[in-house]
């Protein structure tokens, strides 16, 4: 049977290696989907996912399971997005350019694709970007994360109402991006 | 489920970062303990970040220049502008009464 979260950490504490890196292969895949969905592929979004668990690493003494690991984990990866998404307004030439660059392959079966593939992710990443920071995390949290409201409004510590306007607000303009003039 | 849900739901999938994540971060963890092992073994004992000796001696630089100037400036005051008055300077600054005979028999109530 596969060790508890609380199992992992009391040995991570204890200086187990192994325990930590566990702790890492369990929620690499969360921590991704919140990071890129937040700034778009790249080093950043690798740096921020790194940074993510440096700091839970630093925080293993503290953190006395107030929170469930993964809620934990999604709060640092937010609010760490949030940083770099203003650090990157402030150094704008940092962008990433995020066109998928694939309109260069051959015509083969798989490359229409892989291209259809790369051209769907482009919308939504189009999409996504624009969108306000505070509804963008909504939508991450929500529909990539799987998160309820409830969970939803407690990583980014908000009122349910606000969650649920936020991600009202986000659809709208979402239809308008993804739809057949977006 | 509305299709922009849908829509940006499907992405999920390959949102993954490039393999060897757990060693990238396994890495960084080394090295952030390392630097803090190094970190502690060089900070002397008690004198560490929360004491009151490191506060003290961090205000202190500004504390001393601070009373270097203020003593500074009413050297010069004294000197400058308060060779005319009947009692002393920093009396004169506090806008107290000058200390004469007559004065002192007044407050004394004689």
């Amino acid at each position: 049977m596969a060790p508890t979260d609380d199992a992992l950490l009391a040995r991570a504490r204890g200086g187990d290696e192994r325990a930590f890196a566990t702790i890492v292969d369990r929620y690499e895949q969360r921590v991704a989907v919140t990071v890129i969905g937040m700034l778009g592929p790249g080093v950043e979004a690798e740096e921020t996912g790194q940074e993510v668990f440096v700091r839970l690493y630093r925080s293993l003494d503290r953190f006395r399971g107030e929170a469930a690991l993964g809620t934990y984990l999604t709060r640092i990866a937010v609010n760490l997005s949030l940083t770099a998404l203003n650090k990157r307004k402030r150094w704008y030439e940092r962008f990433v350019d995020l066109s998928p660059g694939q309109e260069s392959a051959p015509p083969t079966e798989d490359a229409l694709d892989r291209l259809e593939r790369g051209q769907r992710d482009a919308r939504v990443r189009k999409a996504l970007d624009s969108l306000p920071e505070d509804q963008r995390a909504v939508v991450v949290l929500r529909w990539l994360d799987d998160l309820s409201t409830r969970e939803t409004a407690e990583v980014l510590t908000i009122p349910e109402g606000t969650v649920m306007s936020r991600l009202s607000r986000a659809m709208d303009r979402l239809r308008r991006e993804l739809g057949p003039d977006g | 489920m509305r299709d922009e849900e849908r829509w940006i739901r499907s992405a999920a999938p390959e949102m993954k970062f490039e393999p060897g994540f757990r060693d990238r971060v396994m890495a960084r963890v080394r090295e952030v303990e390392q630097a803090e092992n190094l970190e502690s073994r060089t900070r002397r004992p008690g004198r560490g970040p929360d004491t009151l000796y490191f506060h003290l001696r961090h205000a202190f630089p500004r504390l001393a220049v601070a009373g270097v100037i203020g003593l500074v400036g009413l050297g010069m005051y004294t000197l400058i502008g308060g060779a005319g008055l009947a009692g002393s300077p920093l009396d004169a600054l506090l806008g107290m009464p000058p200390e004469t005979l007559e004065a002192a028999f007044i407050l004394g109530g004689v």
